[in-house]
């Protein structure tokens, strides 16, 4: 099945609790890639990762719509927005590259064959320095950009959460390539893409 | 096109949002523009790069605490609304067996919000007790459908109209 996901929320819903265990699992990458990039630490991440599913938990009857990631997303958005109204700071990370070597994502990335050699190399060691650039960014922008690349959420979707038309999600999306553009323009010299 | 409306259509393209004949138009434009395609190469660089930072895994002291929420939350609920019953029926139907039977499966679920949109509140709670009944009722009608039956229709129209249908329950 397309959506395994579907199959555990009706159970979920009939009252088997543990394919509560599978959905949080199956979601816990793009929904904590996004919560921990929105918030002050991985503690205060935790949190919300935790309060998201206490309220999905709390809701799930209400839940009608054809993709759950994104009605997590909005449950997130919600209470990240509510953390920064509260003038909590944004988050900070630490410069230092990490090194988990079976993660490495520059060694993960597909070798294309529009990717000569020296676009590889180029791409190297600009993990952390993506995620440095990222945290600048404004809270509106950051969450249009984790929104598309950790939760593959489409703009519609991303507009929907946001209150605001797909141009002006769009618009955030284009804002915020040309910020990285500008952070990372020493490591990306040889990457047109994010060159205007 | 102009490269600047040429990238907005790549970001919606990659994010599935463009139809078919935009998508043609976008194609032509980056057989033609390098300075495109390396936009698209170089955005699908970074959406990978982006997504390979490894994540913790869940934390099995709060995984149990969710479980155990779970399991008080659900201790307390009732059984799900029709309309909800419905609704993950739909969600989790192989759609490609199925996709024929669709239509009349959505006549079936019009015809079922029909008859709640007719009926008074209290026939409504009274429905609710008689999810299954009515769930296996419609799963029977789609069984008895033949391919010819149904000409048109796809799992979007049915979701639609399974979102209809809570609308009017709710
Ligand atoms: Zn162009």
């Amino acid at each position: 099945m397309d959506h395994p996901e579907r199959k555990w929320i009706a159970e979920y819903r009939k009252g088997k609790v543990e394919s509560l265990a599978h959905l949080v699992e199956h979601f816990r990458r793009p929904l904590y890639g996004f919560i921990v990039r929105m918030t002050e630490s991985s503690a205060d991440a935790e949190d919300v990762f935790q309060e998201v599913w206490l309220r999905a938990i709390r809701h799930i009857d209400s839940y009608h719509e054809k993709n759950f990631l994104s009605w997590l997303f909005r449950i997130a958005h919600n209470l990240v927005i509510d953390r920064v109204r509260r003038q909590k700071p944004v988050v900070h990370f630490p410069q230092t590259p990490f090194t988990t070597t079976a993660t490495r994502w520059e060694d993960r990335i597909p070798d294309t064959t529009s990717a000569a050699p020296d676009r590889q190399i180029a791409m190297r060691d600009v993990g952390p320095r993506i995620k440095a650039a990222v945290a600048k960014l404004p809270v509106e922008q950051r969450e249009v950009f984790l929104m598309r690349m950790e939760g593959d959420l489409p703009f519609k979707e991303i507009a929907r959460i946001q209150k605001v038309s797909i141009n002006t999600a769009l618009a955030r999306m284009q804002y915020a390539l040309n910020k990285l553009r500008q952070d990372l323009k020493s490591d990306y010299a040889d990457l047109s893409g994010i060159r205007t | 096109m102009k490269c600047e409306q040429a990238k907005l259509k790549i970001l919606r393209a990659d994010a599935g949002e463009l139809g078919s004949w935009q998508t043609r138009v976008l194609e032509r434009h980056l057989g033609a523009c390098a300075a495109c395609r390396h936009y698209r190469a170089d955005l699908r660089q970074l959406a990978e790069a982006t997504r390979m930072e490894p994540q913790p895994a869940v934390d099995a002291f709060a995984m149990r605490m969710l479980l155990g929420e779970a399991q008080r939350v659900s201790a307390q609920r009732g059984v799900p609304s029709l309309g909800t019953r419905l609704f993950d029926f739909f969600q989790t139907l192989e759609i490609p067996a199925l996709r024929p039977a669709l239509a009349t499966a959505a006549v079936v679920a019009v015809l079922v919000g029909g008859a709640l949109l007719v009926r008074q509140p209290s026939m409504l709670t009274a429905w609710n007790d008689d999810v299954d009944q009515q769930i296996e009722r419609l799963q029977d009608s789609l069984a008895a459908l033949s391919a010819d039956d149904l000409p048109h229709a796809n799992a979007n129209d049915l979701e639609n109209i399974a979102c209809e249908l809570l609308e009017v329950e709710g």
